[in-house]
């Protein structure tokens, strides 16, 4: 399985950049919770760029929003239900707005995931295997939304690559299964390191600057007996806000 | 090549249940198959293993062997109803991957993937498998749809006023919510056992962006067709549709329509709903378990064909449909 690496885009939140950024580009957020901003935030860069309609989107996260399941909880204890905030807090309604903002129609997968390393990267192994069997792209993200040190603020942000099956042959930047790598020297090698639960948009965030760097990681295997490995070879388009 | 060689299915009757809305008691239907009025993590991973262990043995499966097969996971709820049990007690604590990891380390389980896709999870966990045993990757997979009691989805289901008291699909009258547990025992090996041999020849999905509660008639004919045109197969030629068939006056009347666009009129349907309940992220597995015999028994009558379509919608415009071949 050979699947090249097209692109990369990070958005780290902080003082509200999200609602500007989106503000920016045209996009209502005023309905969405903070996961959904961060994710949307994150995919800004494609947003003119006229992505194939049929683009597959998998994100990976642990959750929906921690801020409006916790209104949803404490409206619960009161005797009501808001259904907007149902709405905002479904588990795919990240994915659900970067195909609207993006134009997309595809296949748009949420994953469950947390820092370990055998879990934070299975968005990737199935974008992977989407492109294996259909061809065309996708889209692979993590995205992470987490109250501030006072509670009040959210904080976190989104991971995004651009992945293709159509420019695998051409392309300097690829992902391979082991049964196809020629694997890279030791040297070039790097262990992906032990990360805190949940901490998966570090992880992901780590892994673009390494990739930034020109490093070649080591993943671990998506499945019992298997492994895979990263090539890189050259830069790739980045963009980082 | 995608083989269902075993299932398993445990789902609920129909029950009421109460609870205070805006100062006014309310009274709701719910299918119920549990228990335990709200299920903790250790008694959902009970349930789960029971339906693992009951469709791997259906296909054949040793335990020793379906312990090193990866299990794909569909549900909206997973642990939520252990965080309500919680937060009646102390702090609630709930992350979408516990259940998997719970799942690792005390089912021992080699690879644990969880899905959640609003009411598509386990059909998007269907399409996941598929995608993993045409890669050859793995030679077998198995899907599991949980779903169970929490007050939260009912109480948000009532605020968007889509309950009803009687489920009746197609015909505006509400749907009625429902938790159970079901498990799909995939191989790429086509099964030995007698019987029908149902292989999933093609499946799609589709995300409508045109409003998160309600997909369009449009998007739902394309993602039929796109599957349809997968396993190679024309309208024609299906033998039965599984409808959706939520029981909202809009989704209905969206799903007629495009099934009326896709087959020029209405093919027969078989709608399992009434039986179950609306059994959310479960819902693939779950009316794939109970549908496989019914199905079979309609064949066994005399139905010249042999490919059956399956339809699995949901919130945030998440679309899957699927084709079985279905032979003697």
């Amino acid at each position: 399985m050979k699947i090249a690496l097209c692109a990369a885009a990070c958005f780290h939140a902080h003082n509200h950049r999200d609602k500007t950024l989106l503000k920016a580009a045209g996009l209502d957020a005023r309905r969405m919770s903070a996961q959904s901003r961060f994710a949307l935030a994150g995919v800004l860069p494609w947003r003119y760029r006229r992505l194939p309609p049929e683009t597959a989107v998998f994100l990976g996260t642990d959750f929906g929003s921690r801020k409006v399941f916790d209104d949803m909880r404490r409206n619960m204890r009161q005797g009501f239900a808001k259904p907007l905030d149902f709405l905002a807090h479904l588990h795919n309604a990240p994915v659900f707005h970067v195909c609207a903002a993006l134009g997309l129609s595809g296949v748009s997968v949420v994953e469950a995931v947390d820092g370990r390393p055998h879990n934070w990267l299975k968005p990737l192994f199935q974008a992977m295997l989407h492109l294996h069997a259909h061809g065309g792209y996708a889209l692979v993200g993590w995205c992470l939304e987490r109250p501030d040190a006072d509670g009040m603020e959210a904080g976190g942000g989104s991971v995004w690559l651009l992945l293709s099956a159509e420019e695998a042959g051409a392309a300097q930047w690829v992902l391979q299964t082991a049964e196809a790598a020629v694997m890279p020297s030791a040297a070039c090698l790097r262990v992906l390191p032990e990360g805190a639960d949940n901490h998966f948009v570090q992880q992901a965030a780590a892994w673009f600057s390494a990739l930034r760097a020109g490093e070649v990681w080591q993943l671990p295997p998506p499945l019992p007996h298997s492994s895979w490995h990263l090539q890189v070879d050259a830069v790739l388009p980045f963009a980082e806000q | 090549m995608t083989y269902l060689c075993g299932h398993s299915v445990r789902y609920g009757k129909p029950s009421d249940e109460t609870f205070e809305f805006l100062g006014v008691l309310q009274t709701a239907k719910y299918y119920r198959a549990f228990e335990q009025a709200r299920l903790d993590i250790s008694q959902t991973a009970a349930v789960c293993m029971a339906q693992i262990r009951a469709a791997a043995q259906e296909a054949g499966w040793s335990a020793e062997q379906f312990h090193e097969v990866p299990l794909f996971i569909g549900s909206t709820s997973y642990t939520v109803a252990d965080s309500e049990r919680a937060d009646f007690c102390g702090e609630p604590s709930y992350l979408l991957n516990d259940l998997a990891e719970y799942l690792r380390r005390e089912g021992g389980f080699a690879a644990v993937h969880s899905f959640a896709t609003s009411c598509t999870s386990a059909a998007n966990a269907l399409m996941r498998a598929h995608d993993l045993l045409e890669s050859g990757l793995a030679e077998r997979v198995l899907v599991l749809g949980v779903e169970s009691f929490n007050l939260l989805t009912l109480m948000h289901f009532h605020s968007l006023g889509l309950l009803g008291s009687e489920y009746r699909p197609f015909e505006a009258a509400g749907l009625i919510l429902g938790e159970g547990a079901a498990c799909l025992a995939l191989s790429r090996a086509k099964p030995s056992a007698d019987g029908f041999v149902w292989r999933l020849a093609g499946i799609a999905a589709h995300t409508d962006t045109a409003q998160p509660a309600e997909s369009s008639s449009a998007a739902m004919a394309s993602v039929m067709q796109t599957a349809l045109a997968r396993a190679d197969v024309a309208p024609q030629q299906i033998a039965e549709v599984k409808a959706h068939a939520v029981g909202s006056a809009g989704s209905d009347a969206a799903e007629r329509q495009a099934l009326s666009a896709v087959f020029g009129g209405e093919p027969p349907l078989a709608c399992i709903k009434p039986q179950t309940g609306h059994t959310l992220g479960a819902s693939a597995a779950v009316e794939t378990a109970l549908w496989r015999p019914q199905a079979e028994n309609r064949l066994q009558g005399g139905l010249s064909r042999h490919h059956l379509l399956a339809n699995f919608f949901g919130f945030g415009g998440n679309l899957v449909s699927a084709v079985w071949e279905v032979s003697p």
